[in-house]
């Protein structure tokens, strides 16, 4: 496939398609932002083979044990305010083979609802020992494992007295660079899913697959509490058995 | 449409407005080191220095302040892998005027029928997923006209996936996410 000047370790097989129904439209009647961003021409199709671009190559990149520990990661002078929890799970394709090794990043705001970024006025604390940023890499069965602070509800200015409920930020790659997951995962029960239009974006039979499972066998006693969420990124265009 | 034994995809959501704090934290002094930033290569790395420079406006022509593309690109020899000086991947963020740039080098081909180019994943508060793109040198006429990628697109809309050159070693590529000339987005 490649030629003597390259030396790409490329993923050979082309990607299969983005399930375009279980995903949101670029325009969203309830989301506002979408009006005047979301593209109106339609997407153009390519070749199968051009999506063979492998995703970054991180190799080179250490990442360290205590970037996925959001509630030491930005100590100054004692521990973060709010809940602690484990959010865990593993990274898989859609044929459930583990994505091993690739980088897993999350954001979130604090247990008040406030992130740590200049353009969030929200009227609520930051917390000097939290910065709500953290990494870390899967392993050889894609297993990842964060421990963060829940975060707050927050309002935002969509509509009257809009709220986005609690969420985390993350984003992933998948062996090839155009599968790019960046996404939401949300909390099991949070009354406010049913009013956030950036959740219900996504068409309805795929939205539990945005919302964490509480887990007891992950909860650390006396400690935190567990929620289980697995990425499931896209897999080869052509599956084994039907090569034959 | 999918085989009974497949997991459902995990749909996409916004990046939000406050993507920093997780994906370019030098962006706002936040002390966490990034694993990418907008220099794709440093003066180590082999190959003709470019540096890509653009905005992004949304449907009325104003710029996008809040974007965050992310750059994929061959090495000086055609290859995907990183080398000295060079990762290959670049990630910016725009500014107050929605602008952005990478500085990297020129990338090479593996194939005579393609042109150099720059993919490109756009994401924004208001966007619900990422948007894939190719930035092509204008100056490129030749190689521009072989490549099958180019040669996929309506040829009314392929000006959209040309850098202009304005000064040398410096390319201009505006991402217009609606509205007249909208950038051609890939099905990717």
């Amino acid at each position: 496939m490649s030629d003597s000047r390259s030396t790409e370790a490329a993923p050979d097989a082309p990607l299969a398609p983005r399930d375009r129904a279980a995903n949101p439209a670029w325009l969203d009647a309830g989301y506002r932002s979408t009006a005047r961003r979301g593209p109106r021409e339609p997407l153009v199709p390519l070749p199968l083979a051009a999506s063979v671009v492998p995703a970054p190559d991180t190799s080179r990149f250490v990442v360290a044990d205590i970037e996925a520990d959001l509630t030491r990661n930005g100590r100054a002078n004692g521990e973060p305010l709010g809940e602690r929890i484990v959010v865990a799970g593993r990274v898989v394709d859609e044929n459930r083979r583990p994505v091993a090794g690739t980088i897993v990043e999350l954001w979130q705001a604090n247990a008040a609802g406030r992130y740590r970024h200049p353009v969030d006025d929200h009227d609520a604390p930051l917390d000097p020992n939290f910065l709500g940023v953290g990494r870390c890499r899967a392993d050889g069965e894609g297993r990842y494992r964060f421990v963060t602070i829940r975060p707050g509800a927050y309002p935002w200015r969509n509509h009257r007295n809009a709220w986005r409920p609690a969420h985390l930020h993350f984003a992933l790659f998948g062996h090839h660079f155009a599968d790019r997951l960046v996404t939401q995962m949300y909390f099991p029960g949070d009354s406010l899913l049913a009013h956030d239009p950036i959740f219900l974006s996504v068409p309805e039979h795929a939205r539990d697959r945005l919302i964490a499972r509480f887990d007891l066998d992950l909860t650390v006693e006396g400690y935190a509490l567990g929620y289980a969420f697995d990425f499931v990124l896209r897999g080869p265009a052509v599956t084994p058995w039907e090569c034959g | 449409m999918s085989l009974p034994n497949r997991l459902g995809q995990t749909p996409t959501q916004t990046v939000g407005p406050y993507f920093a704090i997780g994906l370019v934290p030098n962006r706002i002094a936040l002390p966490f080191a990034p694993w990418a930033t907008e220099e794709i290569a440093t003066e180590e790395a082999e190959g003709d220095r470019v540096t890509l420079l653009g905005r992004v406006l949304d449907g009325d022509g104003m710029p996008v302040t809040d974007a965050l593309i992310e750059a994929r690109q061959r090495n000086a020899r055609g290859g995907w892998d990183a080398a000295v000086g060079f990762t290959g991947y670049g990630r910016a963020a725009t500014d107050e005027a929605g602008q952005f740039r990478f500085r990297t080098i020129r990338p090479g081909v593996a194939r005579d029928d393609e042109a150099p180019h720059l993919w490109l994943i756009v994401q924004a508060r208001g966007l619900l997923g990422p948007l894939v793109t190719r930035a092509h040198f204008a100056d490129e006429t030749e190689r521009n006209a072989r490549d099958p990628v180019l040669a996929a697109v309506p040829v009314a809309r392929r000006a959209t996936l040309l850098a202009e050159p304005i000064a040398p070693g410096l390319y201009r590529f505006d991402i217009r996410l609606q509205g007249p000339n909208e950038t051609v987005f890939f099905d990717l």
